[in-house]
């Protein structure tokens, strides 16, 4: 449960007014992220990455989670107005926001998706405040066996979101895996797969991989768009000023069931390892459809429809970041960069993070419930004037994106090798997320490839040949169990889809 | 890739093959050469031995996956839906990617600025710029940037010019 100490402590953490300009300053760059098309919390937090250099990790901390936060409510904006989800997390916003917007009805659109995320986020985060501790200790558990089959069990569980493409995922994984031991093997130090090369000594920089494998085959992509717009409606269609937005914000109590069920299920599916904000959206929107009234027309503007998407949305930040900070997991593209930002910052999020750090953890997880009201504020403000934004052409953002990624990734070691690095890595990105495999899968495996392979030695050490011995230990069994049941589950669907014809 | 027989159609999705196959061999290279290090070969390869085998069994997996055959559909107009969609602009992408390589590799040599706004109005001349004021304020814009933000505020050692380094 909470503990005062950490409340009063965060307090103090909080209470400055740099902090806020700060999270200001996040949180409106975020929410214009968000509003760019094509453009991603992933990229938004790779592009303000370097200006944290010089912060202190607290703050760093706190301007980066504005901008995941940001960008994630930016993402709705622009799936009401243009009928075009900024982030995936947005997709499900577009059912029922975009069709309420073309009645006419944007200004209370634009007020139930504010409202709604809000809302989410707020839950979320105390959710997650009286969870942390608890989760926390569960996590101190994991020794290196358990550590070892989680990592395995969330490849097996993000492959088997990927559905059809199960065993490209666990391929990804593996490659990541394999990728993570170039560089000096922290048990013999042998230089592994360095082509002689010393800049390669130290492994490729986790930072520059994951900004690499996330934002650059976005601005791949774009780069052969002129716009993402296909529609662009015209904001002045329903706008009738304050009184309608703040008629969709009273709107949002008006289903205080689906506000709250919507906000169990995004803090739920955002604590499972790499569900992520999209699947929360989704799950919540089907479920509210599924408890619809007979006149209630969900996929033509029913506004019920745009709160439960909008609230599981945002309320998935909680658990993402719960999930990131206890068990050193990031479940999607956006938190992987978060976690570069830890890495940037001298912090390995994991179960030493809440044992070494708990008043930061604390600090930030006030900082992060804070941030929501700002949000607030700043949301309606930034929705009124996304038109303008939304016009910038591809053709001046990418380039320039790139110039200022090229930089953010110098100033990491000074070195321009560092520069080549990103792009192969965003190349390779590219290729896996063309290609159907999985790139969280792989970097889930870039990342934890080196403390899995210590610990596997470690473990080695331990039970000596008899590695089976790992398998008996109680809680390392369960998550082998676990890990069995979906392999077999995948298995059974892809040996019925093969039998029905389909292939693999 | 599509080869037709007599009343079949053999589907082949040739990159993800390409990419599995390339990465397959890639790790027996790499199993190879950390097995044959004159030192601690073998605790070096303690982790990346079971790997290779998992990405050699997944690549001719991937590889057997990526081919389908099928009968062939009546009329012969529906063959056309089995063909995976091409990307239209999968050349223009990849040439992309190759001048992001290209930038990488002469900011060593040039310094930020001079392949920066090459790259710059290379690709927005290429993604159709033609108005000499965007030029200006892009390049106005990243100097500022790097220079005020990156040099000023960061103390970033960023080489500018050639003559930086």
């Amino acid at each position: 449960m909470m503990d005062v100490d950490f409340f009063l402590n965060s307090i103090g953490m909080l209470a400055s007014w740099h902090l806020v300009l700060v999270v200001v300053a996040g949180l409106l760059f975020g929410l214009i992220a968000g509003v760019i098309p094509g453009v991603n919390s992933a990229l938004g937090i790779a592009v303000i990455l370097p200006l944290t250099f010089k912060m202190d990790s607290f703050t760093a901390l706190m301007m980066l989670t504005a901008v995941y936060a940001g960008g994630l409510t930016g993402g709705g904006i622009l799936a009401i107005l243009l009928n075009t989800p900024g982030t995936p997390a947005a997709v499900a916003t577009t059912f029922d926001g975009y069709p309420l917007a073309q009645k006419g009805k944007v200004n209370e659109a634009m007020g139930i998706q504010v409202t709604s995320s809000i809302f989410g986020g707020i839950f979320s985060f105390a959710v997650v405040l009286l969870l942390i501790q608890p989760m926390s200790r569960f996590a101190l558990m994991f020794g290196p066996s358990e550590m070892m089959m989680l990592v395995v069990l969330v490849f097996v569980v993000i492959s088997t979101l990927n559905g059809e493409e199960f065993l490209r995922s666990l391929f990804a994984g593996a490659l990541g895996l394999m990728f993570s031991t170039i560089g000096t093997s922290n048990i013999t130090s042998a230089e592994r797969g360095t082509f002689g090369l010393d800049v390669l000594a130290d492994g490729v920089p986790s930072l520059i991989c994951i900004v690499g494998l996330f934002a650059i085959p976005e601005l791949i992509d774009l780069s052969q768009r002129k716009s993402a717009i296909k529609e662009m409606y015209s904001m002045q269609k329903g706008r009738s000023g304050l009184l309608n937005l703040w008629h969709g914000v009273r709107m949002t109590f008006d289903y205080p069931i689906t506000l709250v069920r919507s906000a169990v299920i995004g803090t739920m599916v955002g604590l499972l390892p790499a569900a992520g904000s999209a699947m929360a959206s989704l799950l919540s929107y089907a479920s509210a459809k599924n408890g619809a009234k007979p006149d209630q027309k969900y996929g033509e503007g029913e506004p019920e429809g745009l709160v439960a998407a909008e609230v599981a949305n945002n309320a998935s930040e909680g658990g993402a970041l719960a999930c990131l900070l206890c068990l050193g997991i990031p479940g999607s593209g956006s938190t992987a960069v978060l976690m570069g930002g830890f890495f940037l910052h001298g912090l390995t999020p994991g179960p030493s993070l809440m044992q070494n750090s708990a008043d930061l953890v604390y600090a930030l997880l006030y900082g992060c419930l804070f941030q929501m009201f700002l949000l607030g504020f700043l949301a309606l403000g930034v929705a009124f004037c996304a038109a303008k934004v939304i016009r910038l052409p591809n053709r001046i953002l990418v380039p320039m994106l790139i110039g200022i990624i090229a930089l953010s990734a110098f100033s990491y070691r000074n070195l321009f090798f560092d520069v080549v690095l990103l792009f192969a890595c965003g190349i390779l990105g590219w290729m896996l997320k063309r290609y159907k495999f999985s790139p969280v899968n792989f970097m889930i495996g870039a990342l934890l490839g080196t403390p899995v392979e210590d610990e596997l030695y470690r473990s080695m050490l331990l039970f000596g040949s008899d590695m089976t011995a790992i398998f008996f230990r109680p809680l390392t069994g369960t998550l082998t169990a676990i890990t069995l049941v979906f392999c077999g589950l995948q298995a059974h669907k892809l040996i019925k889809r093969y039998r029905e014809g389909a292939g693999c | 890739m599509r080869f037709d027989m007599r009343n079949k159609i053999i589907l082949i999705d040739a990159s993800p093959a390409i990419f599995a196959a390339v990465v397959g061999i890639w790790s027996y290279f790499y199993w190879q050469s950390v097995a044959s290090l004159p030192v601690d070969a073998q605790a070096s390869v303690f982790f990346i031995e079971p790997l290779f085998w998992v990405l050699a069994v997944g690549s001719v997996l991937i590889v057997v996956n990526c081919i389908q055959i099928k009968q062939r559909p009546q009329p012969a107009a529906n063959i056309e839906k089995f063909l995976p969609k091409p990307d239209p602009n999968l050349r223009n992408k990849f040439l992309f990617s190759l001048v992001l390589i290209a930038y990488a590799f002469s900011l060593d040599y040039l310094g930020y600025i001079i392949p920066t706004l090459a790259f710059m109005f290379g690709v927005s001349w290429c993604m159709g710029t033609r108005d000499w004021r965007v030029f200006c304020s892009m390049a106005l814009f990243i100097c500022i940037f790097a220079k005020g933000v990156f040099g000023i505020m960061l103390r970033v050692p960023l080489p500018f010019w050639p003559w930086s380094n």
